[in-house]
């Protein structure tokens, strides 16, 4: 609500329809009224609204996952001194009194303590297990079912791996991915893209025509072949898929170029002496923002989704990288005897894209230059 | 001493493959100090007059055929772009037609005035520049100045804009104001406050004004010297006296006609001149304004008239001006 009346505030400041009433925030910085209404008006769309805060609050908490789902515990205390194991280097079994050199096991650290009851104690995240580790139960083959009593929430996979776990860290690994891909993508096509637009000519005829070529090449072949040759890791498979990505940006950044070049402002900024590249980059991008913003979610959900059916198809990430495309995989060959590895991924898969869609769907709205009093 | 010489000047657009002249032959020259009017129907080569003077024809269509542009002795078609981006801007200045689009959007006015410093002065600290903007602002009397400068353009009124405009203009203490139709787009008090706003800042600054105008009541208020032009070429040239009291191209006089007087039989239909402009691709070779002209002979369909001196300082481009001077 105190939010609300901010804002209504400041619109009304900024609206200039009294020059003479003093602008109540003039003291430095003053936002665009056009970015309040774009803002006001894409929280009113509910869905898109909440689906973005959802995924922000999802996106903090899964970049501290380490913190909530990990086999380390948080904090061990042993002989009156705290040890805090989550991040740096492992520290092993024979710190803590164990006669293993290796990794300190936390669960089993967290049941000896509880034994022996001298004090010592061991806390661990709320989910025990990180990607990484196979859990076992001696004399059983996993995929084990989900269970309260073990930990496993969501039961494991079909080597003993705690399946939330993957499924956190999935999460964190494709978004890391698909904003990776973004990034590189939009600083390649819309530097093109406005060099087509800007200089045109020979230039754009030139470029045009290698993009529908490149564009012929067929991608997922391409990566896929790659990705047989070497290994892949993180950055090689983005760089490949990058090689690929960039030329979807090209076509809507050379419209919009084209269209604000002859704008009038454009020649204004020209008849001041300005150059080229300032003319590109504080008169033509800035203009164009709006088209570049309303396409990143939709982009980052094919990011998502790219990265998802490479692992699927098991071209992408090498094992054992905690994929969602290499669980979706699993849970296909489990779906009777495990049918929660692919319901629990199927459902994160659709949720999370249904949410960045509907992101994508209000930003757009928010931007629609047919709500604005745009100068023709 | 001329500041600015237009020597027989042509401009060319290529239009799929056929190239049409749309400025022919244009010549006059520009005194430190005046205010020189360029007037003329819509299309007679006005605005691209001042667009090239600028090195700003819109391109790859547009190009300079012929002729030379003079400032201050050098020849500004064949500088090298990074020296004419000095000059423009810095030495030249323009303002355009329509204080609605000529700024950008998206960014606040102080960062759009700032833009001449930046370009042209770029050692000049944030506090001079700042200081400088709200001088400027306060120069083109725009009130509450530290306030606009926060400002977007869509906040601000036409007439605001245009001052804004102006403002940019002024930044550099330009020797050159090029200003195309600016108050064409404001209705007619804000026209009077801003041409009142321009002869002010000429005093101040003794720049030279080029003016663009389809308006000869605007000529007539503001300029010392004009240019008649007509589908691309020169009618006439003289001082805005004789101009008006004596002129000596057909063109010229049916325009002057054409204005409606106060002492004007109430109810009487308006002079006009008869026909239309040719187009650009079906320009005569003879007199460019033979199909419309009441004293039309023979030659003017066979001969494009030169332009010629009638009286001092008075020139005018028609086969026939002494026969029916009367």
């Amino acid at each position: 609500m105190k939010t609300a009346t901010t804002d209504s505030r400041l619109a009304d400041s900024a609206s200039g329809r009294s020059p003479q009433r003093p602008s109540r925030l003039r003291e430095g910085f003053t936002i665009n009224p056009q970015t309040v209404k774009q803002w006001r008006r894409f929280r009113s769309i509910k869905r898109g609204y909440y689906s973005a805060v959802a995924l922000v609050v999802a996106l903090i908490l899964s970049a501290g996952a380490e913190l909530l789902v990990n086999g380390r515990a948080l904090i061990v205390s042993y002989d009156g001194e705290l040890y805090f194991p989550t991040y740096g280097d492992i520290i092993p079994g024979n710190t803590f009194g164990r006669d293993y050199e290796y990794e300190t096991d936390y669960r089993d650290l967290k049941a000896l303590f509880k034994e022996q009851d001298r004090g010592n104690w061991v806390l661990m995240p709320p989910v025990p297990y990180g990607p990484l580790e196979n859990d076992l139960i001696p004399g059983y083959f996993p995929p084990y079912a989900p269970s309260f009593e073990s930990g496993h929430y969501l039961g494991t996979d079909q080597t003993g791996r705690d399946v939330l776990a993957r499924l956190i860290y999935g999460f964190r690994i494709a978004f890391a991915f698909a904003f990776l891909l973004l990034l590189c993508n939009y600083l390649i096509g819309i530097a093109v893209g406005c060099a087509m637009g800007f200089w045109g000519g020979v230039f754009d005829l030139l470029f045009q025509r290698v993009i529908e070529i490149w564009n012929m090449v067929p991608s997922l072949y391409v990566i896929m072949i790659v990705t047989s040759i070497v290994i892949p890791n993180f950055w090689t498979l983005a760089v490949v898929m990058v090689i690929f990505g960039w030329t979807q940006m090209t076509w809507n950044m050379r419209t919009s170029t084209y269209k604000e070049k002859t704008r009038e402002y454009v020649l204004a900024a020209r008849a001041l002496g300005a150059s080229n590249t300032r003319q590109i980059g504080s008169h033509v991008i800035p203009n164009t923002i709006s088209v570049i913003v309303s396409f990143i979610p939709f982009s980052i959900a094919g990011g998502i989704f790219l990265l998802t059916a490479l692992d699927y198809l098991g071209f992408g990430l090498p094992p054992p990288t905690p994929s969602w495309g290499e669980l979706l995989a699993q849970g296909q060959n489990h779906i009777v005897t495990a049918p929660w590895i692919i319901l629990s991924v199927g459902i994160s898969i659709s949720i999370v894209l249904i949410m960045v869609n509907y992101i994508g769907e209000a930003v757009r709205e928010a931007f629609d230059p047919k709500k604005h009093a745009y100068y023709q | 001493m001329s500041i600015l010489e237009i020597d027989e000047l042509s401009v060319a657009f290529d239009t799929e493959g056929e190239i049409v002249t749309v400025v022919d032959r244009v010549s006059f020259d520009l005194e430190a100090g005046e205010t020189l009017g360029v007037v003329g129907e819509s299309g007679c080569g006005k605005s691209v007059t001042a667009l090239s003077i600028m090195g700003l024809l819109p391109k790859p269509a547009g190009r300079i055929q012929g002729g030379d542009i003079r400032f201050k002795g050098e020849s500004l078609p064949s500088l090298a772009p990074e020296r004419m981006r000095d000059i423009r801007g810095n030495r030249i200045a323009m303002i355009f037609q329509e204080p609605m689009t000529a700024l950008n959007p998206v960014q606040r006015i102080g960062r759009q005035l700032a833009e001449t410093y930046l370009l042209h002065q770029p050692d000049l600290d944030a506090d001079l520049i700042h200081r400088r903007c709200l001088g400027l602002l306060d120069q083109v009397g725009i009130p509450a100045p530290e306030q606009r400068l926060t400002e977007y353009p869509h906040q601000l009124s036409g007439g605001m804009r245009q001052r804004v405009m102006i403002a940019m203009a002024l930044a550099s203490k330009p020797d050159i104001l090029i200003a195309d139709e600016p108050t064409t787009a404001l209705d007619v008090t804000i026209q009077a406050q801003i041409l009142e706003l321009l002869r002010d800042l000429q005093r101040e600054t003794g720049m030279a004004i080029i003016f663009i105008t389809h308006d000869l009541g605007v000529i007539a208020e503001l300029c010392s010297r004009a240019v008649v032009m007509y589908a691309g070429r020169m009618a006439e040239q003289a001082p805005i006296r004789p101009l008006f009291a004596g002129p000596l191209h057909p063109y010229t006089r049916g325009l002057l006609a054409s204005i409606p007087r106060l002492e004007d039989e109430p109810k009487t239909v308006l002079t006009t001149i008869p026909g239309v402009v040719p187009g650009i691709d079906e320009l005569p070779s003879g007199c460019r304004f033979a199909n419309r002209c009441p004293h039309v002979k023979d030659l003017c369909n066979r001969e494009a008239p030169e332009l010629v001196v009638g009286e001092p300082g008075h020139r005018v481009a028609c086969h026939r001006w002494r026969e029916i001077d009367a």
